[in-house]
């Protein structure tokens, strides 16, 4: 053991050790979220014994169930495929729509204010009652499962999209200016670069709420992919297996999250990327 | 040392080439909705390949005069031209240095200081080359690959006068440059822009509000007061050329500090009610 003469002349002995706070240890914060999450399912696993219903299942059961649809049976990947169906369509779409959208909401004000209450009405829009609507108007097929998803995640890219926008440091658009940059050029090389972190925080959101809205427009309106299964097992009181699906499309999200927040940080290596 | 050459305003001298602002005034619409008289009836020279500081408390508007010189904000009266010719927007022949150092985060530093020349239609390899020189005169080979974020302050603002200089500019706009800078930077960075305009002599027109910076730097101190924004007086710098710190231990820099403090003093007396 070292010892160590300190400054007011008393001998300490032992090492000495630093002491880092966990999370900056590497595979610290991942050792808390698996910690959380063992907490969550020891406390679901609990109550659901507890409560010992035949329609909540308990975390095992939930599990047991997710290894069968994926594995042994395999039934989850043909409505899990059928039910992104609507996704790929519908958010390259939103995509494609909204972000030119975005950019001209922040570079007219006046366009921008225009849009607003409709942004606002698209945001607090509550699908179920428009399903009948929807029904009438598309059928209960692809055309309305693509419509919910645009509109589920349409207005958090075009905000996001106007938000990255409007918070590109103004002192770099006056730097463009002071260089003689005309307007194309400041779009070009400061607006849109500058921006890109916006977008793709707006991109990342839409997707998750895309996912969202493709298991609603099912749940709701039109039983195919994975709502069609989850409202099949309820109807079977196979509540396992109902939450077994509920928590595949959770992983898939998560997933895709994670991605979406790789490609990002691959992309725009210079900004701090947000923490969803 | 007496102060020379008090300039009155809107008094008429010949022409010279260089820069000229002939009774130029400026409002602005503050906040409340009323109108702010930042420039009233400015009028001064600049010759060319001089060196003037301009010196003034917050307020007096000098910001606003060096972005009305770069062509960005345009006078509401009088007139400001470049060997006669009257600004019309910014140019090549100006070049701005700014206080926030505005480097573009996601480009390196080489691609920043060829931002100006990218912006003019340079091709890459010439952009680069030309980035490459004005990096090494600034003392900051080998970081040309780095991002702006790795760098400290003074080394940004090092990459800020680069890009500047790279395309060449007859005159070099400062904007309080160093004002965000510690005081040791700060200094070092004074010497290096000496050294560098002593070699490249470009007409320089450089903001700050500190008397040591504009003492040490400048031919001519232009002193501004504020509220409306004013020429108060314009100051000769007789201190020799070439100038080393040296300088500041010199009784006639005292005497020019004292001297600059007073009447910079008076302008806070007068705004205190």
């Amino acid at each position: 053991m070292a010892e160590v003469l300190t400054r007011d002349g008393h001998v300490a002995s032992g090492p000495k050790r630093r002491h880092r706070p966990i999370t900056d240890r590497r595979g610290g914060v991942i050792a808390i979220r698996l910690l959380v999450l063992a907490l969550f399912a020891g406390v679901w696993q609990w109550l659901a014994v507890r409560s010992d219903s035949l329609l909540i299942p308990t975390f095992t059961e939930t599990v047991d169930g997710l290894f069968q649809l994926m594995f042994q049976d395999g039934d989850l990947w043909g409505p899990l495929w059928e039910s992104n169906k609507a996704v790929v369509i519908g958010f390259p779409v939103a995509v494609v729509t909204a972000v030119p959208i975005g950019l001209a909401m922040a570079r007219w004000t006046y366009f921008g204010r225009f849009m607003n209450p409709w942004a606002i009405l698209l945001l607090a829009l509550p699908i179920a009652p428009l399903t009948p609507l929807l029904i009438l108007g598309f059928g209960i097929g692809m055309t309305s499962r693509v419509i919910v998803v645009v509109l589920f995640c349409w207005v958090f890219i075009a905000l996001n999209t106007r938000a990255g926008v409007r918070g590109v440091d103004p002192s770099l658009i006056e730097m463009a200016r002071a260089f003689d940059a005309n307007e194309r050029q400041v779009w070009r090389f400061i607006l849109l670069r500058g921006a890109m972190p916006g977008i793709m925080a707006g991109l990342r959101i839409g997707l998750a709420r895309a996912i969202a809205g493709m298991v609603v427009v099912e749940l709701l309106m039109v039983p195919a992919g994975v709502g069609g299964l989850m409202l099949r097992f309820r109807g079977q009181f196979e509540a396992g297996l109902v939450f077994a699906v509920v928590l595949a499309v959770i992983l898939e999200s998560v997933l895709i999250l994670f991605a979406m927040r790789a490609l990002e940080r691959r992309l725009v290596p210079w900004a701090n990327a947000a923490q969803v | 040392m007496q102060p020379k050459s008090d300039l009155a305003p809107g008094e008429r001298t010949a022409p010279r080439s260089g820069i000229s602002v002939r009774d130029g005034s400026k409002i602005f619409v503050g906040q409340d909705g009323n109108p702010v008289q930042a420039l009233d009836h400015i009028s001064f020279d600049v010759q060319d390949r001089e060196f003037v500081s301009i010196l003034g408390p917050s307020g007096c508007g000098k910001t606003t005069l060096l972005r009305i010189i770069g062509g960005l904000i345009e006078l509401d009266e009088g007139e400001v031209s470049i060997d006669g010719r009257p600004v019309d927007g910014p140019g090549p022949d100006r070049a701005i240095v700014f206080q926030s150092f505005a480097l573009l985060p996601w480009l390196d530093i080489e691609s920043n200081v060829a931002f100006g020349l990218q912006l003019r239609g340079a091709n890459r390899k010439e952009r680069l080359e030309t980035a490459r020189q004005f990096i090494k005169m600034v003392g900051l080979e080998g970081f040309e690959k780095r991002l702006p974020k790795e760098l400290s302050g003074g080394m940004q603002q090092r990459v800020g006068l680069a890009r500047a200089l790279a395309v060449d500019p007859r005159i070099l706009l400062l904007d309080e440059p160093f004002g965000a800078l510690d005081e040791q930077t700060r200094r070092i960075l004074q010497e290096q822009l000496l050294e560098i305009w002593e070699r490249e002599r470009k007409t320089a027109v450089f903001i700050t509000h500190s008397i040591d910076e504009a003492l040490f730097l400048s031919d001519r101190i232009i002193v501004m007061s504020p509220r409306p924004g004013r020429v108060h007086r314009v100051i000769d710098n007789p201190l020799s050329r070439p100038r080393t710190r040296e300088i500041e231990r010199s009784s006639e820099y005292a005497d020019l500090k004292a001297g600059l403090w007073d009447e910079l003093r008076g302008m806070h007396d007068e705004v205190t009610p």
